[in-house]
């Protein structure tokens, strides 16, 4: 009876333990994503990052993590392109590939997945985009349509496709009115998605996208 | 009792709570003594940690206990960590941290190898570099003669590598060496590399010191590895000045099938510009091309590819006997060539590829007599590689091929033929050792067997490589260099042994954020070279060669610009062929310097690009019964133009290229051709051999229709 107990109060502790250490990731993970949607800079994306990387560390089984390190590190390369400096993009891109191979270790292939590589395609492609676009920009595309596919109400492919478009010289098939169309129904989709509730399921890119769609109306204005 | 355990239990599990807090802190340096800052410090495994501020500090408490580990990590630098024993008092760190090595900047063998490979490695040209480049008309060898060590030598058109002559130099596709990769001309109008660029994904130009897994060749390896599979599915048109070019690729899951067709004709272009050549057929050339990639599930890769070309020309030249007639001379090329490899992943450590391939070379010449000349091979080749870990590489393999010649020479009352059938075997085996983050070396060894003469060689080879800062280092090669004497040498004396090289060169290479410096020495020394005597073909030749060579490229310096500066300097002496004592070859210039400029403006959505080329003179000979003439061709000057107008057709990317080569029109010539009987006063006539134009001009739109913004190039 003794040895019962003692088994009842241990089971107890370990599962209020686990409850509190899950309960601690969640938080961990809200507090990062919080920041995440209030951020503006490179400097908080590398906070963010190095937050990113203390929760992998304590939760080497959670593929949300790494999910969003790689999609940091691609925020960070965006940055660092910005600046021109394309051996730190080079870098930056690279790790975000590795956190995605990391991730995919530790869950099923999913739409967000997918989505986070076609993106890393189009970090690539901000390497040199010249040399790289030709290879790149079709890889990139092709992940985004499978992401789509995957998951019908993920905004984030088409969104990120509508980027790549928007982006990319009217010559090699971009501009603002071929984005147009990716960027709209990235719109809708992002409406859908603010009524879900996603907790800390992938769910940013809502005002990049009203950005984007902003300046592709406003460009195709000027155009005519 | 039983409370007591509820108690302990209860206490065990609180203890988090209840903890003492630990504060860890410190500072973080970089190399240079300056703070870190942002780099992240924390304890594995935990959620505690902290990034450092803008004074490279940090701070942060823990309530865990026992031993930890404590890492430090920031971008573009090792990681760090120290392992801990948490207890009661608090820590304080004074960290410094040290610059990674990245792959850009890891140590790497780069004695006498130019390497143009793709987007993911730390390159010197990529194949768009070679489109764009001016002067080169989208041919991969054009490309190349912008880079030290390479010769200009315009009457020929192919590589001519430090001192070395034209046959010196072999192309190697996935690993196989390709027998006459240059299209068949006639004698002084120059010639082009066969094989369109966009069809490698890499290209390593070894001018010397290359890897024991290639033979056959003096002086240098042009190492080609076609494209896996094909990005996406991509229609495309060229229409150009010289003819053009239709082309469609599909694109599956797992494979890619591409078919091409292509025909060129130089009869409009040359009818329109006056030519120093009284063509009587312009050249033209008709053919096809097929790739195929499949990739299967468990990762390996199945490449085919295979073209057939047909071309011809014909045009009045001297009659070497008497120089005042004019000689029609013709000349039909057939030419297949059948690619294909197979590479696998076995297990965690080693790598398979094992490909073949086949090429039939037929030339048919009409002159004073019909002579049919063919050149068949075929090859096999099986290649396997281990990782050894900490960065340790073992590769080895063994080639087996079989050339033959056939040459048949009819004149009006009789036909003579010559045949040669000629089978080699080679195994190689070469190790690659990381010694430290520093220091690597290749080892390797080559053995061939000629089975027709059971000779049998073998060949060391050596690389080493020290990094000697973050940005620069030092290589050095060595080796021996054998290749087979001439098709017209083994034709009439079979028995000719193997000429050999052997290569010295060392090098120390700069690389910092897209800037290359790269200067190299090298010296090379022949022997063995087949030399005609009265009695026939004799292996009595010898030479050397030795040189600096110089390369600076710079792509970020000035804005969308990038450009590359080459120096050659070359000393070389050697006695083969019909040389009765060593002297300087006719291919060999003392001094050459290129300039390549590429400029992106964005403006005018255009490339426009730029290629200076300026060569000393080069020595020309003629053998005469009392002695040699020498005499010195002009100066190599050329000044060449392209520019790329990138826009759109119906949404589909289209590029209209305009390109002229010689600008200026610098009046370069190639040396005299000489009578081969003396008038009666015992002199030789003789012509100025020049190039077949002045200038050359090329005009093109390529049009690549494609659902995803693909493009041809």
């Amino acid at each position: 009876m003794k040895n019962l107990s003692l088994f009842f109060c241990i089971l107890f502790c370990s599962i209020l333990s686990i409850q509190a250490q899950g309960d601690r990731f969640e938080a961990a993970m809200q507090g990062v994503l919080v920041k995440m949607e209030a951020t503006e800079g490179p400097v908080a994306w590398e906070e963010i990052s190095n937050q990113l990387e203390r929760i992998a560390s304590a939760e080497p089984d959670q593929w949300l993590p790494q999910y969003y390190l790689g999609y940091t590190s691609l925020q960070l390369a965006l940055g660092a392109m910005q600046e021109g400096n394309s051996g730190k993009v080079t870098e930056l891109v690279k790790r975000g590939e590795a956190y995605l191979a990391q991730a995919r270790t530790l869950t099923t292939d999913n739409s967000e997945l997918k989505c986070l590589e076609g993106y890393v395609y189009q970090g690539y492609i901000w390497i040199d985009p010249m040399a790289n676009g030709g290879e790149y920009s079709p890889l990139a595309h092709q992940a985004y349509a499978t992401a789509a596919a995957m998951d019908e109400t993920n905004p984030r492919p088409a969104m990120l496709r509508g980027m790549l478009v928007l982006f990319t010289p009217e010559f090699f098939g971009g501009g603002a009115e071929k984005a147009l169309p990716f960027l709209n129904n990235a719109e809708v989709l992002f409406a859908n998605e603010a009524q879900a509730e996603k907790g800390i399921a992938p769910h940013w890119g809502a005002p990049t996208n009203t950005w984007m769609l902003q300046k592709a109306t406003a460009d195709l204005e000027s155009k005519e | 009792m039983r409370y007591f355990y509820f108690f302990v239990v209860f206490l065990l599990c609180s203890s988090y709570g209840q903890s003492q807090h630990l504060t860890l802190s410190g500072e973080i340096w970089d190399e240079n003594n300056q703070p870190v800052i942002g780099a992240n410090v924390f304890l594995t495994g935990t959620y505690d940690g902290a990034s450092t501020d803008l004074e490279g500090l940090f701070s942060f408490t823990t309530t865990e206990k026992g031993a930890f580990t404590l890492s430090v990590s920031y971008l573009g630098y090792e990681d760090w960590s120290q392992d801990i024993d948490l207890a009661n008092e608090s820590f304080d760190f004074d960290i410094q941290l040290t610059p990674a090595t990245s792959e850009l900047d890891a140590v790497v063998i780069t004695a006498g190898a130019f390497e143009a490979s793709d987007s993911k490695k730390s390159v010197t040209l990529r194949p768009l570099d070679i489109v764009t480049t001016a002067g080169a008309n989208g041919d991969v060898l054009g490309a190349l003669q912008t880079l030290p060590g390479a010769q200009r030598v315009g009457e020929d058109g192919r590589l001519f590598v430090r001192g070395g002559a034209a046959y010196e130099t072999r192309t190697f596709i996935d690993g196989l060496y390709v027998a006459q990769p240059y299209t068949s001309t006639t004698p002084n109008v120059p010639s082009r590399g066969r094989f369109s660029p966009v069809l490698f994904k890499g290209t390593t130009f070894s001018t010397g010191g290359y890897s024991a897994e290639y033979g056959q060749a003096l002086s240098s390896a042009l190492v080609l590895e076609t494209q896996d599979l094909a990005p996406a599915t991509l229609t495309a048109i060229s229409l150009m000045s010289v003819g053009g070019n239709l082309s469609h690729t599909q694109r599956w899951e797992q494979t890619s099938v591409a078919v091409s067709a292509d025909y060129t004709n130089l009869g409009p272009y040359m009818n329109l510009v006056p030519q120093n050549l009284q063509w009587q057929k312009a050249p033209r050339t008709a053919g096809g091309q097929l790739i195929f990639r499949h990739k299967s599930d468990n990762g390996s890769l199945w490449k085919l590819q295979a073209q057939h070309h047909q071309s011809g020309m014909s045009l009045k030249t001297l009659n070497p006997q008497q120089l005042s007639d004019s000689l029609e001379v013709s000349l039909e090329n057939t030419y297949t060539y059948l690619g294909t490899s197979f590479q696998k992943t076995l297990g965690a450590e080693w790598h398979l590829q094992v490909s073949a391939a086949y090429t039939d070379h037929l030339d048919k010449t009409a002159t004073i007599a019909d002579i049919r000349s063919r050149e068949t091979a075929l090859l096999a080749k099986a290649r396997l590689s281990r990782s050894l870990g900490q960065g340790h590489l073992l590769r080895f393999g063994i080639s087996h091929w079989r050339e033959s010649f056939e040459e048949q020479l009819e004149v009006p009352e009789a036909t003579f033929l010559q045949e040669q059938q000629e089978p080699y075997t080679a195994f190689f085996t070469e190790a690659d050792w990381t010694f430290s983050k520093k220091l690597v070396a290749r080892t390797g060894l080559r053995t061939e067997m000629r089975h027709v003469s059971d000779e049998l060689v073998i060949s060391p080879r050596l690389s080493v490589a020290y990094k000697t800062g973050t940005k620069s280092q030092v290589s050095f090669a060595t080796g021996r260099f054998t290749q087979r004497p001439q098709k017209v040498q083994i034709l009439s004396a079979p028995m000719l042994e193997m000429e050999e090289a052997w290569h010295f060169i060392t090098n120390w290479q700069w690389q910092k954020d897209g800037r290359t410096l790269r200067v190299e020495a090298y010296r090379k020394t022949y022997d063995d070279l087949a030399t005609l005597a009265t009695t026939g073909w004799e292996n009595n030749g010898d030479g050397y060669a030795q040189g600096i060579d110089v390369f600076f490229r710079d792509k970020v310096s000035i804005a969308n610009s990038d450009f590359w500066v080459s120096y050659s300097y070359l000393d070389t002496e050697r006695r083969y062929e019909r040389f009765t004592e060593r002297i300087q070859p006719p291919f060999a210039a003392k001094h050459t310097v290129n300039l390549v400029y590429k400029y992106w403006i964005p403006r005018w959505q255009s490339l426009v690009g730029m290629t200076a080329v300026y060569a000393t003179p080069r020595n020309y000979y003629h053998q005469t019964e009392t002695g040699m003439l020498q005499g010195k061709t002009t100066a190599y000057r050329d000044v060449s133009m392209n520019w790329s107008y990138l826009t759109q057709l119906k949404g589909h990317l289209l590029i209209v290229h305009c390109s002229v080569n010689n600008l200026p029109g610098f009046e370069n010539n190639y040396g005299q051709q000489f009578s081969q009987q003396p008038e009666a006063d015992g002199s030789y006539a003789s012509v100025t051999i020049r190039p077949p134009a002045k200038r050359f001009l090329f005009l093109g739109v390529f049009l690549s229709i494609g659902k995803e913004g693909g493009s041809q190039f």
